[in-house]
């Protein structure tokens, strides 16, 4: 049971230190959701204002803003800016998060503007896949007019299967849209808001819809693929485009001729894989990669499933300029520089590993974040020194800058807190109120330790038989305890006056036995010992307990082999002879003893 | 159980429920942790010392005790000059 609870401890102290691991590197103790108002201890004050969104009068807005960018999205689709329309959507999906923000922050779970919310969020994810769709339109397209160029029939057929699959997709994703608008548009109606833009979006995707229909209208249906079915099995692979730069997207698609549909399709470039995909009831399967972590040239992609194997395709990967930029500034209250900047190379170089120098000297590196970014404080010595971030990595399509250096003055900590007004009087009044606090503190640990339920006396230390602890005895109670000794002492005086210690003794020993005898006899004189010595609750001390109290000063020299001859005939339970002439020895000269302290 | 096991295991469940609510609040506060763990350990410490013997451990837990209410009064006084200093 004990090593159940402890593993049961040791189980939960290992949770909680898991659940704090994360936070144990780099606790943030002052975040920016909790600490509203300015510091000296903040790093970055300018993240304090990013926070501040939450009332009434700011729902409205976000809703507007959501709905104008539906029309914003859906029109940068139809004119083929897919750059646009990926930044669009990003905005749109950001409004989205802070609207279910505001939704959870006012409960207004019940509310139509929690219907507004997952609606938008579901058009969100109608519009990602309508990108998608629209570049692999796009891609299609253009393969179609290589193939029948190149006089390939085979792949133009192709080419034709996926574009009327895709078609059909385009249909099926604008009914989706419109079933999301027919909720949307009334409730922001009776909102009052401006649905313009939102009434374009319909019109913009019902555009896209018949851009699709123009390219692919006439193309078969998926019921004739299988008459492109051939004798022996086999896996085509088409990319586009075949020339790519950071961040481009390609868009992979192909046919698996084989019996077993469900087989995946791996994708690899240059024999690492990239992609498992799956080919549809028309065979057919598609996807796509951006390029990010793949090194400027030229390199192949193949397909494989099962034992087929598609020709390799190359693509080459052109390189870009990228630019690193930088700005530091001094971090108040810290001998610290804090370094912000971007890495960018037409899109923000995601997740790039980039450093801060001093001269050629490197003082730190890190990667940047998901939006190409940098946030780092660099401990740096008080006096001007001139930093450069640079960026350069062979594992990214992207050439190696350097920012312009900048210069930044580390100036000595004045002091704990000169204080905002800044004057000597400020400056005072904080020092003492921090001294204050210190030897408040100081004082009470001291008081703490100090402060004994009994007063414990550090000197004296008993150990308990096999017991590992040791065992603080009790201290003497100097006030009210000293009352019961002092009346058990009036007793044993009393008695002793009718008969001496001897007497009684012997009297008890007829009568009762050696054990009783000695219990008595026990009882007697550690009374007087503990009158001597000021020794509280010596009745529920057991005899070594005492005697580890009878030490230093007024030591009774007779009590050690007392106590042993008491210890054999009470605990061992002895009562021979030989150990009755100890102990009545021993008692002699206890007896003695402690008389004679006592006058 | 040994009163010194059951003050393990009391003082580990109470750091957990600590952590638990501050994960549950996404607000790790390492102040605040302090301050409830030395609160804790200060009511243990209590209802374990009983007066007529004292063992080794909870002296050494005085003493742990003491350094912990001097950090305390540390995190007080910077408190002090973040306010004031503001």
């Amino acid at each position: 049971m004990k090593k159940i609870l402890l593993l049961a401890a040791a189980g939960l102290a290992l949770v909680a230190l898991a659940g704090l691991a994360s936070f144990a590197v780099n606790p943030l103790l002052y975040s920016p959701a909790n600490e509203t108002l300015e510091t000296e201890y903040h790093l970055n004050p300018d993240a304090l204002t990013a926070t501040s969104v939450n009332s009434t009068t700011d729902v409205y807005p976000v809703m507007q803003e959501m709905l104008d960018g539906s029309g914003d999205i859906t029109m940068n689709i139809r004119i083929h800016d897919l750059d646009s329309a990926q930044a669009a959507l990003a905005d749109y999906r950001k409004y989205g998060g802070n609207l279910n923000h505001l939704v959870v922050t006012l409960d207004m779970n019940q509310s139509e503007v929690n219907t507004f919310v997952n609606s938008t969020r579901a058009q969100g994810d109608l519009f990602g896949q309508l990108i998608n769709d629209t570049a692999t339109l796009d891609a299609l397209k253009d393969l179609e007019i290589q193939y029948q160029n190149s006089a390939n029939p085979e792949m133009t057929a192709s080419v034709k299967y996926q574009g009327s699959a895709l078609r059909t997709r385009i249909h099926d994703l604008y009914g989706k849209y419109q079933k999301e608008y027919d909720t949307t548009m009334p409730i922001s109606t009776r909102h009052g808001l401006n649905t313009t833009g939102y009434s374009d979006s319909l019109a913009e995707v019902q555009k896209i819809v018949q851009q699709a229909d123009d390219a692919f209208g006439d193309a078969p249906g998926v019921q004739h693929v299988r008459a492109f079915n051939a004798s022996t099995p086999f896996l085509t692979l088409a990319a586009y485009p075949r020339e790519a730069t950071y961040r481009d997207t390609i868009v992979l698609f192909g046919y698996l001729n084989f019996e077993d549909l469900s087989t995946p399709v791996t994708i690899s470039l240059d024999n690492t894989t990239l992609m498992n995909l799956s080919a549809d009831d028309t065979e057919a399967y598609h996807g796509s990669f951006t390029v990010e972590t793949i090194p400027a040239g030229v390199h192949y992609l193949t397909a494989r499933a099962a034992n087929l194997t598609s020709v390799q395709i190359p693509i080459t990967i052109d390189p870009v300029n990228s630019t690193t930029l930088l700005s530091v500034k001094s971090v108040r209250g810290k001998t610290a520089a804090l370094c912000t900047g971007t890495v960018t190379a037409n899109h923000p170089v995601r997740y790039a590993p980039y450093t801060i120098r001093e001269k050629s000297e490197i003082i730190y590196r890190g990667t940047t974040d998901g939006k190409g970014a940098f946030n780092t404080t660099v401990p740096l010595f008080t006096g001007t020194h001139v930093l450069t971030a640079a960026f350069s990595s062979s594992a990214y399509p992207v050439n190696a800058s350097e920012s312009a250096p900048q210069n930044v003055t580390i100036e000595e900590i004045p002091g704990i807190a000169s204080g905002s007004s800044g004057t000597w009087f400020g400056t005072l009044m904080i020092w003492v109120a921090v001294a204050v606090v210190l030897t408040a503190s100081g004082a009470g640990a001291y008081w703490y330790l100090g402060r004994k339920k009994p007063a414990v006396r550090a000197d004296r230390t008993v150990r308990y038989g096999d017991e590992a602890d040791f065992i603080q005895p009790v201290e003497p109670v100097k006030e009210k305890l000293p009352s019961t000794p002092v009346r058990l002492e009036r007793a044993i005086l009393a008695a002793l006056k009718r008969e001496n210690l001897a007497a009684r003794y012997q009297k008890l020993l007829r009568s009762a036995g050696l054990s009783p005898a000695a219990r008595q006899v026990y009882l007697i004189l550690i009374g007087r010992i503990a009158v001597k010595q000021n020794i509280g609750r010596y009745q529920v001390m057991t005899p070594t307990e005492f005697a580890g109290c009878c030490t230093g000063e007024g030591v009774v020299v007779s009590l050690s082999p007392f106590i042993a001859a008491y210890q054999e005939i009470r605990y061992n339970g002895r009562s021979d002879d030989r150990i009755r002439t100890e102990f009545e020895t021993a008692m002699t000269a206890l007896d003695r003893e402690t008389k004679g302290d006592r006058h | 159980m040994k009163k010194k096991q059951l003050a393990l295991l009391a003082l580990v469940i109470w750091l957990f429920v600590v952590c638990i609510f501050m994960l549950l609040a996404r607000t790790i506060d390492l102040e605040i942790f302090f301050v409830l763990w030395l609160i804790g350990m200060l009511v243990i410490v209590e209802l374990l010392d009983a007066g007529s013997v004292r063992p080794a451990y909870l002296r050494s837990l005085k003493y742990v005790i003491a350094a912990g209410v001097i950090i305390f009064g540390l995190i007080v006084a910077e408190k002090i000059v973040e306010i004031l200093a503001r």
